[in-house]
């Protein structure tokens, strides 16, 4: 019976021990009394753990992804010194066959709660079918709850298991692969743009020579901070990108002359006695920093600067010259409805030349007319240009440098925001132009015809001094400023991650400056900007039809009218401005109210506009 | 399979410089001396190495014969070959094209008159215009015309006169700019006859030109004496600082830049109505040459501040009384972009500029690069092109001194008898009413209620 139960003790089915469902060990009916019975089942408590756990082991060696099997081999590990417990007892039930399942139990008591801490959390670990990286999880929060001996043993369970991770981790953080054969890393590569769909296509681009990988939260330990993830996260795709993007010029592997030390570093985490977290983060604080430094400095040797610059003269209209030529060169068939047959990026190339625009420059850019391209565009365009789809409102610019700025200026976001500001952008300059060429036409007609048209005069020129003040507003004190203030912090900036906030922020504030998003100043905006083009018709219809008499009556209500439209649309966008202007964080109003309004000129009218309504009141 | 577009190599939106009479001569030469300089040219016309692709646009003034050579857009005229023989003696005499000289093959000049003058554009134009057309054809998208000259002598005044309006005949859509040199007001002149050569000639730029940089040389002058302590200014030194205005004025064109990058969008927000198309300048920190500089700060504010001081302007007005139309301030070199903001509150707060209270107007300030081949010891400069009424007290001045000698009848004979006065002083009648109205027109722009005003005027003309 002694050897029958030190068998069940080491997992075996028998006679009068029987395995039951669930690996239970039961006391067959009717051989024992109650208390023989009650004993008997208390040592058996220990055989179902042991039983359990092998039965664990045995599922999960193989085939049950690398963190099971640590696991497994870990259990196998920790439960040697029980194993070694019940042959010593069965050398002393040979010695001595009166020992009692009481001294069994006894005995037993010194590994029982080991046995059953690991059968706690293989439970857990089995109902819940936790696997992978998530094992870590749940590993660690028992590794916590355990105390004295139990923990010691935990600690090297956990630390074994672990050792799975840092491996992945060290193939990660320095070389960026993934050695994931059963998808149990919180890092994966991102589904192929085939299966998401063709539209991700689109944006990767040329861009994505390096595949971008992405975080699964549900992979991620439960005792891993989602900071610490997303650290991880950057170097890795920091070093694959650097390493995909090696051809130009730089040699070299990015971690290099660090990666001895990151090694013996990650080695020393893993061969620690027990987890902790707080290493772990510094060590990888530690790595981030580093490529972090490395790779800011390689952006910043790579161009940064000039590449800004780039974006900043053709996508933000820097090069006035450049759009200059290609409002006019385009104009016929731009403003026509878009159609396969419109080739904008020859325009634009040919513009290009003919103002003498370095042709390195602009073959970083390209230009296309897509109808997508409407969707994106910020309210105030969309308004502007109405219904009609014209090749105006599809135009579509991308940058591409393919050097390792790729990552940092050329992703589907950042290109985005570009284009936003470009088609802004460019419906101020056109209109702007417009109204120069409206000068110089009317100009000249003046010169001929002796009688003055004053008020078509003195719309014309506060509809340009209008655009020309917002025209400056944004060049000098959005765009050149903005520029300025970024390009001085990124000389003194050393972190890659830094570096992208600031890019970041330079977009969202030159959006906020432009009030892109700003509902009632776009309105604003897009209103006078057609009236400017309805003005500038008015004067082309004007002049192509010289005034025969029943033309000119009907044609001169609708000067009166474009005024008085015009007269409420500034003064309306003046009252908006006003009341922004109250507001915190809104220096960039007041800049453009006293760009507009140097002279006091709408204040003055709208405080006269008051009185007079007051002075009806009383 | 696209369409090709069929478009011609280069659409520089050129300009044609045409020089005529001495003093004509003497800026333009001036000018293309500071844009050689400016753009790496050297006297020969040839393109130095280090300025190859500098990414400038030279190609506004100048036109490319071969890889390396370049030649000014311009056109010299004189009926005296004085100063051009001196020009094409000189050491830039290679620069210029042979073929775009014209001096009057009777010589003699236009003894200072401009009735001379004009009467002998009309025989000799047909030569001249052909010579501009020939670089009007040679230009795949010329933007316009630049007249250099003085409104006091007999060539510029009366033949620059005669080619004003040939010009606005032939070429209607095009614009037209001057930079009109008035004469010295404070000394005795050689020229007796000036104020009848001014009014004649003003009639013409207020009738037939677009926008007209006006050049007081009493008021250069005065700078070379009060402000760069030159005891006894050289017509050289005085030209120098002409020369600063005019390359200045052009800055925008000559190098890319977000706006204004065409001579139309430079001046259209300065002139809001067409008769007052007068602008002056300013310019800081002045220096004949480049040596020394006075100067001590070149914050933003200070450039803007000084462009806005009366010593500093180049017309003999003060600009304290009368007020703004426009104002437009070009500024060159390394300037921090969040200044600029700044400086304009301050200046607005301090009240130093007063603008018209009818309509709005502001300091527009467009930021430029600086030629990185010619240095200078001032880090910063500024040029003001602005627009100010008190501009017709020198068309009053200039008015005055030509009642006083039509009183006389003094030397009106000589006028009287050329072909073009047909032997009546009606031109010089129309000529006063025109001017008359040109001060009227300022003065008006000076009333707060000149909007009205001009709806009151429209109604009557309609009505």
């Amino acid at each position: 019976m002694m050897q029958e139960l030190l068998l069940a003790l080491l997992g075996y089915d028998g006679p009068i021990f029987q395995l039951k469902a669930e690996q239970r060990f039961e006391v067959c009916d009717g051989i024992f009394t109650e208390r023989e019975r009650v004993m008997l089942e208390r040592v058996l408590e220990t055989a179902t753990c042991y039983s359990k756990l092998m039965i664990f082991c045995r599922d999960n060696t193989r085939g049950q992804g690398r963190y099971r099997a640590a696991l497994a081999s870990a259990l196998l590990e920790a439960t040697k010194r029980y194993r070694e417990g019940v042959v010593s007892l069965e050398s002393e039930l040979l010695a001595n066959p009166q020992l009692t399942p009481t001294h069994l139990h006894t005995t037993l008591h010194l590994y029982t709660p080991a046995l059953v801490t690991l059968r706690d959390m293989i439970d857990e670990v089995s109902q819940l079918g936790v696997r992978g990286c998530r094992l870590l999880g749940v590993l660690h929060r028992h590794t916590e709850q355990a105390v004295l001996d139990n923990r010691t043993l935990m600690n090297s369970v956990e630390q074994s298991v672990h050792a799975v991770l840092y491996d992945q981790l060290l193939q990660w953080l320095l070389y960026g692969a993934l050695m994931d054969p059963y998808s149990e890393f919180f890092l994966r590569n991102k589904q192929s743009p085939t299966e998401a769909g063709g539209e991700s296509e689109e944006q990767g681009g040329k861009g994505s020579a390096a595949s971008s990988v992405e975080l699964v939260t549900e992979l991620l330990p439960s005792h891993l901070p989602a900071v610490l993830a997303h650290k991880l996260l950057f170097v890795g795709q920091a070093v694959r990108e650097f390493d995909a993007n090696k051809h130009d010029g730089s040699a070299g592997r990015l971690l290099e002359d660090n990666e001895d030390l990151f090694v013996e570093q990650l080695t020393a985490l893993a061969e620690a006695e027990s987890f902790s977290l707080l290493r772990l983060t510094q060590t990888v604080d530690n790595i981030t920093a580093t490529v972090s430094k490395h790779l800011c400095s390689v952006v910043v040797r790579g161009g940064i600067v000039a590449a800004l610059d780039d974006l900043k003269g053709v996508m933000l209209l820097g090069r006035g010259e450049l759009y200059h030529t290609f409002l006019e060169v385009a104009a016929p068939m731009l403003d026509a409805p878009v159609n396969t047959t419109t080739n904008a990026c020859a325009l634009f190339q040919s513009s290009g030349q003919l103002v003498q625009v370095g042709e390195d420059l602009l073959e970083r850019f390209t230009v296309c007319c897509s109808v997508d391209a409407v969707e994106h565009l910020p309210a105030v365009v969309k308004d502007t240009y109405g219904h009609a789809n014209t090749g105006w409102s599809s135009l579509h610019l991308e940058y591409s440098t393919g050097t390792v700025l790729q990552q940092l200026l050329c992703t589907a976001g950042v290109q985005r925001q570009y284009n936003e500001l470009f088609s802004f952008l460019l419906c101020v300059k056109r209109a702007q132009q417009k109204l120069h060429r409206c000068w110089l036409r009317h100009n000249i007609s003046i010169a001929r015809a002796a009688s003055e048209e004053r008020a078509v005069w003195s719309l014309r020129h506060h509809m340009t001094l209008l655009l020309d003040g917002l025209q400056y507003y944004l060049q000098v004190d959005v765009l050149e400023c903005e520029h300025y203030r970024l390009v001085s912090s990124i000389n003194s900036c050393e972190d890659y991650q830094q570096l992208q906030g600031l890019i970041a922020s330079y977009l969202s504030s030159l959006s906020c400056r432009c009030y892109l998003r700003h509902k009632l100043v776009s309105k604003c905006f897009s209103l006078i900007f057609s009236l400017c083009h309805r003005f500038c018709q008015f004067l082309q219809e004007k002049e192509d039809e010289p005034a025969t008499e029943p033309e000119s009556q009907t044609s001169q209500p609708s000067l009166s009218e474009l005024e008085s439209e015009f007269e409420s649309a500034s003064s309306r966008l003046f009252l908006v401005l006003c009341s922004l202007q109250q507001l915190p964080g809104q220096q960039h109003t007041a800049s453009l109210l006293a760009r507009l309004d140097y002279n006091y000129h709408y204040r003055n009218k709208q405080r006269r506009t008051l009185h007079a309504i007051v002075g009806e009141d009383e | 399979n696209l369409p090709r577009v069929k478009l011609s190599k280069h659409m520089p939106r050129e300009i044609i410089t045409l020089q005529v009479g001495q003093c004509g001569n003497q800026i333009g030469s001036e000018f293309w001396k500071r844009l050689c300089a400016e753009h790496g040219i050297n006297n020969d016309g040839i393109i130095q190495d280090f300025a190859i692709g500098g990414g400038d646009r030279k190609d506004v003034f100048f036109y490319q014969a071969d890889d390396e050579h370049y030649i000014p857009r311009a056109i010299l005229i004189d009926m005296e070959p004085r100063v051009i023989t001196g020009i094409q003696t000189g050491e830039f005499k290679n620069l210029y094209n042979p073929e775009n000289v014209y001096i009057y093959p009777r010589g003699g000049g236009a003894g200072n008159n401009w009735a001379k003058g004009y009467t002998c554009g009309s025989e000799v134009a047909e030569e001249i215009m052909e010579m501009i057309d020939r670089e009007a054809d040679g230009s795949d998208s010329m933007e316009g015309f630049v007249v250099c000259h003085s409104i006091a002598g007999g060539t510029g005044s009366g033949l620059g006169s005669y080619l004003l309006e040939q010009i606005n005949d032939r070429y209607p859509k095009k614009l037209i700019q001057t930079y009109s040199v008035f004469p010295n007001q404070t000394e005795v002149s050689d020229v007796v006859v000036q104020p009848y050569n001014s009014v004649l000639t003003l009639q013409r730029l207020a009738l037939n030109a677009d926008c007209v940089v006006v050049l007081d040389n009493t008021a250069l002058n005065r700078i070379a004496i009060d402000r760069l302590h030159i005891q006894n200014p050289t017509m050289e030194q005085t030209n120098s600082l002409v020369s600063t205005v005019m390359a200045a004025s052009t800055t925008t064109l000559r190098y890319p830049g977000y706006m204004n990058n065409d001579l139309v969008g430079l001046v259209a927000s300065l002139i809001p109505t067409p008769r007052c198309h007068f602008l002056m300048t300013g310019y800081t920190p002045l220096t004949v040459d480049q040596s020394v500089s006075a100067v001590r700060k070149t914050s933003v504010l200070d450039v803007m501040r000084r462009l806005l001081q009366t010593k500093n302007i180049m017309v003999s007005c003060n600009t304290r009384k009368g007020v703004y139309i426009s104002i437009l301030n070009i500024i060159q070199g390394e300037v921090d972009p969040t200044q600029v903001h700044k400086s304009l509150q301050r200046i607005r707060e301090k009240r130093i500029a007063n603008f018209i209270s009818w309509g709005p107007a502001s300091i527009q300030v467009a930021l430029s690069k600086k030629s990185p081949y010619v240095v200078t010891s001032h880090r910063v400069s500024g040029l003001m092109l602005a627009n100010h009424t008190s501009i017709a007290d020198l068309f009053q001045k200039v008015l005055k001194q030509y009642s006083n000698f039509r009183k006389r009848n003094a030397f009106i004979e000589q006028y009287k008898k050329e072909r073009c006065f047909g032997g009546t002083l009606e031109p010089f009648d129309e000529a006063k009413e025109v001017i008359d109205n040109l001060i009227s027109e300022y003065k008006a722009h000076e009333s707060p209620n000149y909007a009205d005003f001009a709806a009151e005027d429209d109604q009557k003309q309609s009505g």
